[in-house]
């Protein structure tokens, strides 16, 4: 190494041009490097930072292959969302609109119940039972038709009457 | 080629080239090798080496080294010049220290 000792100066050294340069390139790359490692330090923590676990859940979920859908699954999917939505809203009544659909709900029941109950009641005394039903159709209901139909019948059906039915070819046609 | 004031212990401040600017980490002193281009025998220029006391953006030049500080200084410098690795320094920026 050339360096020269400055005589009564103990901290000044004489060097040659290609010393300083180098000395001076060894910390500039130095520098240069610990910029480009202390840069990666700090972006790496700001990146994984911006991602919340649940996007990272999302990520790795749409990362997984898809199944086939079934459009009628699709369709059930929909209408229970739209029942869910439905319920959410009914959850949205206060509890004086919620008390009062659950009277009118209570005196319904009731109505029903009364109707029923009197229907019970009226059941033995109006309804006739299946076999009176039948036996009342095998009786007549009308006797005065019956008895017309007997005679009407009686009538037509005549015995029947050779004489009347033959001519008396002998005599011949009567002109 | 990077320039920078530095403040003598006599008070005077003067423009230097700025050579190279460390710290021991072992000592947790930093030092600077500065230059006033000045050319000597041989055709060799002037490096002063001081340690520095931080203030700010000027460098306080401090005027006292001990025989072990400079021999330990003078291995740094042939460690920096063959190139081997020396993990008891890092390099600073100026202001920085």
């Amino acid at each position: 190494m050339k360096t020269q000792l400055i005589s009564g100066v103990q901290n000044i050294i004489a060097i040659d041009l290609v010393k300083k340069e180098t000395f001076q390139k060894k910390r500039q790359e130095n520098l240069k490097s610990k910029k480009t490692s202390v840069s990666n330090e700090i972006i790496l923590p700001q990146d994984t930072l911006e991602i919340s676990p649940e996007s990272m859940r999302a990520y790795k979920e749409s990362q997984q292959p898809k199944p086939d859908v079934d459009p009628l699954t699709n369709a059930e999917l929909l209408s229970q969302t739209f029942e869910k939505k439905e319920i959410h809203t009914e959850n949205t009544l206060n509890s004086g609109e919620y008390l009062e659909i659950v009277n009118e709900i209570a005196k319904a029941m009731d109505i029903l119940d009364n109707v029923s109950a009197k229907v019970v009641k009226l059941m033995p005394t109006n309804v006739k039972k299946e076999s009176s039903i039948h036996q009342d159709l095998l009786t007549p209901v009308n006797n005065d038709y019956h008895e017309s139909v007997q005679n009407t019948s009686n009538q037509e059906l005549q015995p029947f009457s050779p004489e009347r039915n033959i001519f008396d070819v002998s005599q011949g046609p009567n002109l | 080629m990077e320039y920078i004031d530095i403040k003598l212990p006599s008070g005077e401040v003067i423009n230097v080239e700025l050579i190279s600017y460390f710290k021991i980490i072992s000592t947790g002193k930093n030092y600077l090798f500065y230059t006033k281009n000045e050319v000597v025998e041989n055709n060799l220029i002037k490096m002063y080496v001081t340690e520095i006391i931080p203030a700010g953006t000027v460098f306080n030049v401090s005027d006292k080294m001990s025989d072990e500080e400079w021999t330990g200084l003078k291995n740094i410098m042939k460690s920096i010049l063959t190139g081997s690795n020396n993990e008891d320094i890092i390099y600073l920026e100026i202001g920085e220290s």
